[in-house]
């Protein structure tokens, strides 16, 4: 016995997320048959629409917004001459909750892993490197994971820096080795980059 | 450190065991795959988590069930613990007083376990693997630090083999990514490297006089690290970059290391008689005691498997003296008559049939 095939679709579509294996895909959709009625399917499809119209990636900084450029890069008080680097558009939100940091950010969305296939080419590098031309840019902070991938990518971008003028800072104190910049609190956050150390 | 008592489900042929334990030795009688040694396997994956047989982990499971549960006892420090390890077939959890612990290497180290097998011989005749296998067992057991070097090691060595063998088919090369690659395997190889040469020469001390002490030799047993790289740690890789993207792999570091084992100056794997190796390989054995001793201030547990019977008397007897109110004991053998009584002060004798374990008749002898 199948389900019919919009059901069959919607199992396959669910397990597009990571960690939704077959059976849970299944119940989602069972779900949705079941227990959802018009409206609330509505309701889903309308959010699904707008992240495709509305959500896009800052053509300066890589950050996830609806406004181009985000509201970041649009910011005219913020301070021009720092840039933090980070992994993930989720670590600039923790990075502004300490409301230490008024300066600019670029999302790397990703960290240099060739076991996942993943090289320097493959993250958003080369915008960091037309920023630092353009931009009157003194110091790059490089807030990568403290993994050995967040690590890698750190080392890669201030060796492609060693050369220039701009000043090259690593944040550290506080985050366990290994440690995830989204796990850690505002105080450690703070902390960490206060206590940068120059690569 | 003892073990009190222990409850076994599912594991290998039993399909529950359950028996409490002499705090000395423990004698365990029966004839052969009625299931004596897989008590014995049972407590070291209680201590190190893992077989001491080169198996995979869901291979102790009971043909026909889903996970195999290891529940157990404790004596720590004068402090009743209970410790707890679960294998199914996705994988194992460990258990501290009912609590499960997020990372193995938390467990790892708790319950200190030394195993003397047959399949021991391999650690002088078998590969350079079961080699490296001994030292991060054994150096696992009394540092996490070396636990987490190694791990973070192994991480890094699997992405540098992955850009070496993306490099090998690629034309375009990132050397400076390679480098980077190189820089942070050092990091944990010189680490990893630094805690294997301490712990063969702490042990290689202790070898040496156990040797002459169980064999009333007059002879030297030398146990040599052989490490993959001596120094210049950086330059010896960079030299090798070309030859690492050719093969798609690196050819140097803490997985090529090796130990080396002499009785005087000749070569054991290849000029001992089986005896000699032997005796050598139990010298290693109780040496570890000594040097779990020197770091915990505490015996670890001892697990003979079917190896007394191996011994001459002479080298049976120094054996039991040499333990003698130290380590808690293990014995498997297949007879009792081949074990000498009169060297144990206490213990408890039990026989194993047929996935059944009984304990013999008079519980505590004192001699
Ligand atoms: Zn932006």
């Amino acid at each position: 016995m199948r389900y019919p095939d919009a059901i069959d679709k919607l199992i396959e579509a669910l397990r597009k997320y990571p960690g939704v294996g077959r059976k849970t895909a299944e119940r989602f959709a069972l779900y949705t048959v079941n227990r959802l009625n018009d409206e609330a399917i509505d309701e889903i499809v309308d959010a699904y629409l707008r992240i495709k119209e509305d959500i896009f990636k800052c053509p300066i900084c890589g950050n996830i917004t609806d406004t181009d450029p985000c509201y970041i890069c649009k910011d005219q008080s913020r301070d021009k001459s720092t840039i933090i680097v980070i992994e993930e558009a989720k670590d600039l939100i923790v990075m502004e909750k300490t409301n230490k940091y008024h300066g600019l950010y670029h999302v790397l969305n990703g960290a240099i892993s060739p076991s996942d296939g993943i090289g320097p080419e493959d993250i958003n590098i080369k915008g960091l490197l037309v920023r630092l031309k353009d931009e009157t840019i003194k110091e790059v902070i490089l807030a990568t994971n403290l993994s050995n991938e967040g690590e890698t990518t750190a080392q890669y971008i201030s060796r492609l820096l060693q050369d220039s003028t701009i000043l090259v800072t690593r944040i550290a104190h506080g985050i366990p080795a290994g440690g995830n910049i989204e796990y850690a609190d505002e105080i450690t956050i703070s902390k960490a980059l206060e206590g940068r150390r120059k690569l | 450190m003892y073990i009190k008592s222990l409850k076994l489900t599912n594991f290998r042929n039993y399909d529950k065991l359950s028996t409490n334990f002499s705090r000395k030795t423990n004698i365990i009688i029966g004839k052969n795959a009625q299931g004596k040694t897989s008590v014995l396997e049972s407590l070291h994956i209680l201590g190190l988590t893992k077989s001491h047989k080169l198996n995979k982990d869901r291979d102790v499971i009971k043909i026909g069930t889903e996970y195999a549960k290891i529940n157990s006892l404790i004596n720590l420090n004068d402090k009743d613990i209970e410790l707890d390890i679960i294998i199914s077939k996705i994988g194992k959890k460990a258990k501290y007083n009912q609590i499960e612990l997020e990372k193995l290497s938390e467990y790892i180290g708790i319950l200190n376990v030394v195993i003397f097998s047959p399949e021991d011989l391999d650690l002088i005749k078998g590969n350079p693997q079961i080699r490296r296998k001994f030292l991060d067992l054994e150096i696992g057991q009394i540092s996490k630090q070396y636990l987490y070097s190694l791990l973070n090691y192994k991480k890094v060595l699997k992405q540098r083999n992955d850009l070496l063998k993306a490099m090998q088919m690629n034309k375009e090369k990132d050397m400076m990514l390679l480098d980077i690659l190189t820089d942070q395997l050092i990091g944990y190889l010189e680490e990893v490297v630094r805690q294997r040469r301490q712990f063969i020469s702490r042990i290689a001390k202790y070898t040496n006089k156990i040797y002459k002490y169980l064999s009333n030799s007059q002879s030297n047993l030398v146990v040599k690290y052989v490490p993959s790289i001596k120094s210049n740690y950086k330059k010896e890789f960079v030299n090798k970059y070309k030859y690492d993207i050719i093969t798609g792999t690196t050819n140097l570091g803490a997985h090529r290391d090796d130990i080396e084992f002499f009785i005087d100056d000749y070569f054991i794997k290849t000029h001992a008689s089986q005896g000699e190796m032997r005796s050598s390989v139990l010298s290693v054995k109780l040496a570890l005691i000594d040097f779990i001793f020197e770091y915990k201030k505490d015996y670890p547990i001892l697990l003979l498997d079917d190896v007394l019977s191996e011994l001459d008397e002479e080298r049976q007897n120094n054996l039991l003296d040499y333990i003698q109110n130290k380590t808690q004991n293990f014995i498997t053998s297949t007879e009792i008559n081949e074990i000498n009584l009169k060297k144990i002060s206490n213990y408890k004798i039990f026989t194993i049939k047929k996935g059944h374990i009984e304990e013999s008749g008079d519980i505590e002898f004192k001699i």
